[in-house]
């Protein structure tokens, strides 16, 4: 169950002490789910939605960019953080290419500064969410107007002069539609600072 | 943003004890002690190769820092620097470790820089460390901040009840 106006995050760490700390910080902001592996991350995710994962990399059996790449997959419009203690380059780059992160942070993180970064994240996911709403909304006009204009039609092939005017401006829409699909989701994709 | 008192999140490092503290010095030279490990939190280090030891001290230290940080945020202090001392070299090691360490804790952390210090005297209380220093620099303000400081938390260490004890869950095999 989710609380109101509080944006539920799912946040993953085998160390229970850094878990602790962290809902002792976020609680108050907040809706908090926690996990001390990949697998029990996954498990929370079939049955809440979460709109701000934030992992650590560095954990046994699953590590933290390995969860993103599933988390991706099965839940592609929650923000996904992904933080370690020290530079891993390499980790850095799997993660930017293939866990599609929202950032990468560095332990130790201030926390102000964490609070603030995973209220931008939650502002990012109502974007995204907003976003898709207008497109569906968009969509459904859209496909409304054109089955108006072939209602039209088979009512009076006369009308055939009378819907070259409607008929553009579907036409027009739908080309709208496709660039604003295409904007939306390089707008999902996009990574912000590492 | 609210705002914090700045202080000093110094952490020192008993190396024989391969143990940590972990505490604020405030500019008035107050100290301010928060976490303690147990005994033998840092060995992991001990038997491996160079760049295995320095994975493991960076990894283990930049969590020391978190809870360093987290412990600051709860009493309203926010660190302006941050300063490591050790009571001299890793033990069972070259002496590269220590300065290889210092060295990445001061180009990897810029916000807020880092100072690496041994002390040469040991942490012996009553005893004001000798601090040498390693890598990094110290604001020019806090000189007197930090004598004062480390010169009180070194008497308070080994008074257990100064100092949060915390456990460290194992993080093997890893990634």
């Amino acid at each position: 169950m989710s609380v109101p106006g509080k944006h539920p995050i799912l946040l993953v760490d085998d160390e229970p002490e850094i878990l602790y700390s962290l809902k002792g910080l976020l609680r108050r902001e907040f809706e908090l789910h926690t996990a001390e592996s990949g697998r029990e991350a996954l498990e929370i995710l079939k049955h809440h939605v979460i709109h701000v994962i934030m992992t650590d990399q560095r954990m046994p059996e699953m590590t933290g960019v390995q969860l993103m790449c599933h988390v991706k997959n099965t839940c592609p419009e929650a923000i996904r953080i992904v933080f370690t203690g020290y530079a891993d380059i390499k980790a850095v780059v799997e993660a930017i290419n293939n866990g599609g992160l929202y950032r990468y942070i560095t332990k130790p993180w201030d926390p102000d500064e964490l609070i603030e970064v995973l209220h931008e994240a939650a502002a990012r996911y109502d974007e995204i969410l907003e976003g898709n709403r207008l497109l569906a909304d968009l969509r459904e006009h859209v496909a409304q107007g054109r089955e108006l204009v072939n209602e039209l039609r088979k009512q009076d092939a006369d009308v055939h002069r009378a819907d070259i005017e409607p008929a553009a401006f579907t036409n027009a829409a739908e080309q709208l539609l496709r660039r604003l699909d295409k904007s939306i989701q390089a707008r999902a994709r996009t990574i912000e600072g590492v | 943003m609210t705002s914090k008192d700045p202080v000093l999140l110094t952490v020192m490092i008993k190396t024989v004890d391969l143990r940590w503290y972990v505490a604020g010095i405030s500019v008035a030279g107050d100290a301010i002690p928060l976490m303690q490990s147990e005994v033998g939190n840092l060995g992991a280090y001990i038997g491996v190769a160079l760049d295995e030891q320095v994975d493991f001290l960076r990894h283990r230290l930049s969590g020391v820092l978190q809870r360093g940080f987290d412990r600051l945020w709860g009493r309203q202090k926010k660190p302006y620097q941050i300063v490591f001392v050790t009571d001299g070299p890793f033990l069972h090691a070259t002496p590269d470790l220590t300065r290889r360490v210092a060295e990445h804790f001061v180009e990897w952390m810029t916000s807020p820089p880092v100072v690496f210090f041994t002390s040469t005297s040991g942490l012996v209380p009553a005893e004001t460390p000798a601090l040498d220093k390693v890598a990094g620099d110290l604001d020019i303000q806090w000189h007197e901040s930090l004598d004062s400081g480390m010169s009180a938390l070194v008497d308070v260490m080994d008074k257990p009840g100064a100092w949060e004890l915390t456990t460290w869950k194992s993080k093997k095999p890893l990634h």
